[in-house]
This record gives structure tokens, sequence and C-alpha cells, in this order.
């Protein structure tokens, strides 16, 4: 019943499918929460990862088809978990780098890697697990 | 959710040039208090915006702001303009990182289990209330609502209830009874804690009038919902509520248990 089962994570993946609308959202922070925890990513990692999902919706849904989906590909590992949100997108689009959300996206992921393809927009979001400090 | 300040160019290049010459100038001078005022005030929309993402959490919007500007200041002082980073990626992390320890030191972060239990006893008062109410549970919507937090935060509570309830339901079988076969059974964790809160909570069951105990049991192990128990017990819905309310009262009178029992959720096992 808990999340420490002696079980290694690497190499599982989990994917999600929500309405392209920010309502939806929430639930792709519980799913990466609750899959940040079965990588045993710490608890101020898995703050910073429900932010950096936020943001990358925040970035992918204005491109986001009507009426379309996003969807969620996590790639789970011993103290990393790799988020690669995607939309359907009119033509190929570039995420808002300008505005708040790119930077603290950036400041919050461990690595952010953009994806574009003619009609598709992907934001890969990584969090590493913290080094201790020292 | 996209309604992100753009800091243009120039006061991106602006902000750049105010650094540069602050850190330029001799600490506690009067120019340079000045101009850290000034960058102070050019990133405060910064400082909102990831406030803002911390709301819906019991804590006023003033105080994250505040806070946050600590960070904000704290960023400002330590920047190196030399290393040719942007200022807001620097400071983001300082800015969350005041923020998050915010939480921390008022126990409100949301994964400390201080803070889950505090959410329990706020979260279990409501729901009593709303079921009292409404004459049946309440959604986690209405939940939400009537604690004035944000549904996700009610579901990580039901959550961290989940794991708090972790006393298996066999024991509430009465002295010389054998443990009912029932599917929603879990294992039994043989914790040296709970074989003798098992022992103590077996005795004070002994001890209920006949009426709570009956009603507990199939609350508890049956597993009944309180308007199945009232249709077998042959009483109203609401006497089962009380019923169920008083009998886990005495329980905890008689355990000295500070935290109510929560009521188990069906388990997976």
């Amino acid at each position: 019943m808990t999340s420490t089962e002696n079980v290694r994570p690497d190499g599982d993946a989990v994917e999600v499918r929500i309405p392209a609308d920010v309502v939806y959202v929430s639930t792709l922070r519980l799913t990466a929460a609750s899959l940040a925890a079965r990588c045993d990513l710490t608890i101020d990692d898995i703050e910073d990862l429900r932010l950096a999902v936020d943001e990358a919706c925040a970035l992918l849904l204005p491109h986001a088809q009507p009426d379309s989906t996003l969807e969620a590909r996590f790639e789970l590992a011993a103290g990393r978990l790799a988020v690669e949100a995607s939309v359907q997108t009119a033509d190929s689009a570039e995420p808002d780098r300008s505005g708040f959300a790119w930077t603290v996206l950036g400041a919050l992921a461990s690595s952010v890697d953009v994806r574009t393809s003619p009609n598709r927009l992907a934001i890969v979001v990584t969090k590493t697990r913290e080094a201790a400090h020292s | 959710m996209s309604d992100a300040h753009r800091p243009d160019r120039d006061e991106r290049a602006q902000a750049g040039e105010m650094l540069a010459e602050l850190h330029r100038l001799p600490e506690d001078s009067e120019p340079r208090r000045r101009l850290r005022d000034q960058l102070v005030e050019l990133h405060m929309p910064l400082v909102v915006y990831l406030a803002r993402r911390f709301t819906g959490r019991n804590e006023p919007m003033n105080d994250l702001v505040q806070v946050g500007a600590i960070g904000l200041i704290k960023a400002i002082d330590r920047f190196d303009p030399s290393r040719g980073l942007e200022f807001s990626t620097y400071a983001t992390p300082t800015i969350l990182g005041e923020i998050k320890r915010h939480f921390r030191d008022t126990g409100w972060l949301i994964h400390v289990p201080r803070r889950a239990q505090e959410m329990q006893t706020t979260l279990n008062a409501a729901r009593a209330d709303l079921s009292q109410e409404l004459g049946r549970a309440p959604t986690v919507h209405e939940l939400a609502e009537r604690i004035g937090t944000e549904e996700e935060v009610v579901l990580e509570a039901l959550d961290a209830a989940r794991a708090y309830s972790g006393v298996p339901l066999d024991v509430l079988a009465a002295p010389g009874e054998s443990v009912p076969e029932h599917p929603m059974l879990g294992k039994i964790d043989e914790g040296y804690e709970q074989v003798e809160q098992r022992a103590l909570l077996r005795e004070a069951i002994g001890r209920l009038p006949e009426s709570e105990r009956e009603i507990l049991l199939l609350r508890f192990i049956a597993n009944k919902t309180q308007t199945e128990i009232a249709a077998i017990v042959g009483v109203s819905q609401m006497q089962v509520s009380r019923l169920v309310a008083r009998g886990l009262k005495r329980l905890r009178e008689t355990l000295g248990a500070p935290e109510p029992i929560v009521e188990p959720r069906r388990r997976k096992s």
C-alpha cells in the first residue's frame, strides 16, 4: 500500500491523456507527484515538479487545437522522472520563451527540452533527485 | 494561467545594467540601497507570479508575496553579473526557496505530516458537518468549498488519511469473537505498536454499549455505508451517524487518543 515497495521503477512508463484544458492540469500534477514519489524524489523535488508541470502546460495549452487532447508520457527511473507533455498544434509552434512560465520552468526542472514537429509541440521536463546539501 | 507579465528586452537590459551598477557600489551606501529598491520593484511581478502558484493553501497571498520578496532581495544581493546568467532565472529558485521555507516553518508545506494532521482535523469536522447537512457523504468539491481550499489539497489530505488509518479492520472484533471473513480486510501488519493498540482497542470495544458496538462493527468491519446500516438496524441514517460519532468518541476517550479516528475508506489490498 505504500510507495516504498522495493520495486525499482526503472523502465516503467505511464501515459495519461487529458482534454487540452486548464481544468485538467491538476490531474496531471497529481499524477506527476504520485509517480515522482515512486521514483523516490525528495518532497522538494516533487514540489518543483508539480510547478514545472503547471508551467509546461501553461506553455503548451495556448497552442493546442480546440477539443484536442494533451498527452503526457512519464518515464520512471530510480531518482529520476521525465515527463513528455505534448499537444496537437495547427502549424509548427514554439513555446513562448519570453514570459515567466519559461523562466520558471527552466529554474525548476533539471532539464527542459522542446520538440516541435509540423503538427505537434512537446515539452520534455526531467527532474532528477536533488543532491544532498553539504 | 497565462497571465504572465512579459519583461520586455529593454526591461531586461535595464535590469542587467542596474545589477552591474549595484554590485559596483559600496555596500550600505545610499545609492546602492536606492538601486536595490528599484530592482525589487522591477521584479515584483515575478514574485507575485510565483506566489500565486501557492495560493489555495490557506496562506494569505500577501504573506507569500512578502516572503517571496525576501527571496528576491537575497537574489539581488547575491547575484553575480559576471556569470552571464539571466537574473530572473537566477532569482526564481531563491524566491521559491523562501516561499517553501515559509511553508515548512509554519508547518504548512503540503507533504509535512504536521500539515496533513492539521488538515485531517479540519477535514474531519467538515466531513461530519456536511454528511449531516447533505444526508450523504460530501464530494471532494463540497469539502474543498467548505474548508476554503483547493480540491487537490483535499484529495491529498484524503490520501494522507488513508495512510494514517493504519489500524487493521479486524481489531474491531470483540473479545472472543472470530475475525469476520471479509474481502475488504487487508493484510495484518504485525508492528508491535499496533499489537498493543489492538489489545487496547479490543478491550475498549468490549466496553461499548451494545447499540454503538453493533453499528461500529457494521460500519468498520462489514464496511457498510451509514444508509445501509440504517436499513439493517431499522433506525434513521441520522441516528446511525450519531451513534458512529458517539461510539468513536467513546473509543477515543477510552484510548486517550488525541487525533480523531478516521473512518476507513474502502481498502484496496
